[in-house]
């Protein structure tokens, strides 16, 4: 349904989530549905406290909305490289219906409305739809448009209206004469007013504003997108069947498959598939999945970390039923207490093809393919870091032995310790000659906060595309990284690699052969009074540290004092100092 | 295992050089068929990739699909009968239990519960 003559702009509302990765993620979605984020115009939204060159905004004009020197691409870009956390983009887009399938599979995502008009205060606004007004309504007023049903949801973001502010802010907008029935519970034509008060805040709280925001306001009608809530609801981890310790948080795997544009008909690697979590989102997009680990028992199920109350209950459940058909109880007891929970559950849970299973090691994966190059369309992937799992890989360093033949059907492999380093820098060199060129490969590792992209493993064939961080304590955090085949693997690349490799092992490598150093540092325990450890702290406990240094500093103050003589003064002011604190 | 999955899998003794070791032969004790949507776009990828010489080994090993003896290897442009087939072979049939046995050194693989362990012991590595 066009509006007719105004210009085709939609604003995205980004999810308050993840804030590193949304970016990332909608990028690839907009390239996945054929679309170049170089080619779309942007507008720089109106935010004075939010983007450092006023002058980068421009008014939209939804007669001439041409008329920006901005593309999607050059204001995200500013965003990311000026940290800047914006929650609402504005662009040119031709066509509605790839928008509603991109919003429906993006996880960061939260709603795109077709705009109406964005000012930057609220009087504005009503005045800029008012002009506009006869071309906006046009096609709604058309005799076969006048039965949809219609409704103006009015929503403060960073700031809560009362229904009686919102009626008073909705009749301004009562010009807006749409002949259909109002309609709250899913309405035909969702329009929705949004008042911006993330900007700042240097927004008072009042009952004038609040009559008439003096915020960057917008006036759109929402698209029906269902986004991936619902999905997300089916596979939360804390209703999957089988877990274990370092199972990938749900809307990650999500986020990681949107990233690298992972769609049906795809077949992807998981060298480290543990308990299957990234597998399972993959699974939901349709792609093939060969996963391979050296741990049997995470395969097989006997590493259980999961809900043991909904297995229980579960079972419990099943044989009440069992009972009240009178069917044979013990029979059917018997064959509830013998289910086997493991990787496999999860996909026969949700209704999922099962991923192909090797146990294997990925050390050794040159040895167990066929030489096969350009396989596998893409790789997601958690490797083993050794801060919550450490990784082993096959063999045995001092083995001058031979297993006895009768001994050999039952014997239990050795496994060795499998360094940090050599599992990064394998991952790479597999998917360097295993990836289709062009392909791409997801992993995650953890950084510290000097974190720099001289950090990070390197491979002649792969390029680094994008890094996304997560903060996960003051000292460390994780980042997604993504990298792509760009060249042919070969056995010159392959020697590079090899001598690099030598480097970082025997530690002459300054980037990565550093980051396993760092990261002890950071996560020692006594890491908390260690200064050489770069630190970040959120706001409010920035300001808890402070309150409690005051309150150190005062008291120290106070027993010096009575240490010496009682000097009266002094102590009151310390004590008024510390209370104070 | 699917038999995708069985057209990848080599021999990883130490020792063998790349064309050896492959393909594994299956002694296949149970065979389960579960049956997969198609989807057009792997099929044919799959067409590039794999390999009809591990192909045929482990459709003459499961006893299955005679009339694909004779052909030297994938049609140029294969017809929708014949994706289909190869759907089902590729992705429908699953050796549950069995053994992988390499056909250079003889060393064999248990496949239990549908998944191949290929750990060697430490002296082979």
């Amino acid at each position: 349904m066009s509006e007719s003559v105004v210009g085709q702009l939609y604003v995205l509302q980004f999810l308050d989530d993840w804030v590193d990765f949304r970016y990332a993620e909608f990028l690839a979605l907009l390239k996945l549905e054929g679309f170049q984020p170089e080619l779309l115009t942007a507008y720089v939204i109106h935010d004075p406290n939010g983007l450092a060159d006023p002058s980068a905004y421009v008014p939209i004009d939804l007669r001439n909305p041409s008329a920006s020197p901005h593309t999607v691409a050059s204001i995200l870009s500013y965003l990311r490289h000026n940290k800047i956390v914006q929650h609402f983009l504005i662009f040119s887009f031709s066509d509605e219906a790839a928008l509603v399938r991109i919003a429906n599979r993006a996880v960061l995502v939260k709603n795109i409305y077709r705009l109406w008009g964005h000012e930057a205060s609220f009087p504005a606004l009503v005045d800029a739809v008012r002009h506009n007004s006869a071309e906006l309504m046009e096609s709604y007023l058309q005799p076969e448009n006048s039965h949809l049903s219609w409704s103006v949801e009015v929503v403060g973001f960073g700031r809560s209206f009362t229904m009686p502010e919102k009626q008073v802010l909705r009749t301004h907008f009562s010009f807006l004469q749409f002949p259909g029935p109002v309609s709250l519970r899913s309405p035909d034509i969702e329009m929705c007013l949004l008042c911006d008060y993330s900007a700042g805040s240097s927004y008072t709280k009042s009952k004038e504003d609040n009559a008439a925001p003096s915020v960057p306001c917008y006036l759109g009608r929402r698209l029906p997108t269902v986004g991936m809530r619902d999905v997300l609801k089916k596979y939360s981890l804390k209703t999957r069947p089988y877990l274990g310790p370092t199972s990938l948080d749900d809307a990650l795997t999500f986020i990681l498959a949107n990233m690298v544009g992972c769609k049906s008909g795809m077949v992807s690697y998981e060298p480290f598939v543990g308990t299957g979590s990234i597998v399972v989102a993959l699974a939901h997009l349709g792609v093939f999945c060969v996963g391979s680990d050296i741990d049997p028992r995470v395969l097989r199920g006997e590493m259980y970390a999961g809900q043991e109350d909904t297995v229980i209950q579960a079972k419990k459940k099943r044989q009440q039923q069992y009972k009240e058909l009178k069917q044979n109880v013990h029979a059917l007891i018997k064959e509830g207490s013998n289910m086997p929970v493991d990787i496999c559950t999860n996909f026969r849970t949700y209704d999922l093809p099962t991923p192909d299973l090797v146990r294997m090691d990925a050390h050794l994966f040159g040895r167990h393919f066929r030489p096969m190059d350009n396989f596998f369309d893409v790789i997601v992937t958690d490797p083993p870091y050794g801060i919550r799992a450490g990784a082993r890989k096959s063999g045995r360093r001092d083995c001058d032995y031979q297993i006895p033949a009768d001994r050999r059907h039952d014997h239990i492999p050795s496994t060795q310790t499998y360094p940090v380093e050599e599992v990064m820098l394998d991952l790479l060199d597999n998917a360097a000659r295993s990836l289709v060129l062009g392909g791409p490969l997801v992993y995650l590792i953890p950084t510290t906060y000097d974190f720099t992209e001289q950090d990070l493993p390197r491979h002649p064939c792969l390029a680094l595309e994008e890094v996304c961080h997560q903060e996960l304590s003051s000292r460390h955090g994780r980042r997604a990284v993504v990298m792509r085949k760009t060249k042919a693997w070969s056995e010159e690349n392959h020697q590079k690699y090899v001598e690099y490799k030598q480097r970082v092992l025997s530690g002459e490598d300054e980037g990565f052969g550093r980051l396993t150093a760092k990261l002890e540092a950071a996560l020692a325990t006594t890491a908390f009074q260690d200064d050489s450890v770069v630190k970040q702290f959120s706001n409010c406990s920035q300001r808890r540290r402070n309150a409690k240094e005051r309150r150190m500093e005062a008291a120290k103050a106070c027993r010096s004092e009575s240490t010496t003589a009682s000097n009266p003064s002094a102590a009151a002011a310390a004590a008024a100092g510390g209370e104070g604190a | 295992m699917r038999l995708v999955t069985h057209n990848l899998l080599r021999c990883n003794i130490r020792g063998l050089t790349e064309e050896q070791g492959y393909p594994l032969r299956i002694q296949a004790d149970k065979v389960e068929t579960i049956p997969a949507p198609f989807n057009g776009d792997l099929l044919q990828g799959m067409v590039r990739k794999m390999s009809w010489q591990g192909l045929q080994s482990a459709l003459r090993d499961l006893g299955v699909m005679e009339e694909w003896r004779a052909m030297e290897g994938f049609p140029e442009t294969p017809s929708d009968e014949f994706l289909q087939q190869l759907h089902h072979v590729l992705f429908e049939v699953h050796v549950q239990d069995g053994t992988l046995v390499c056909p250079t050194t003889g060393r064999s693989f248990p496949v239990k519960d549908g998944i191949p362990n290929m750990l060697l012991h430490e002296d082979e590595v």
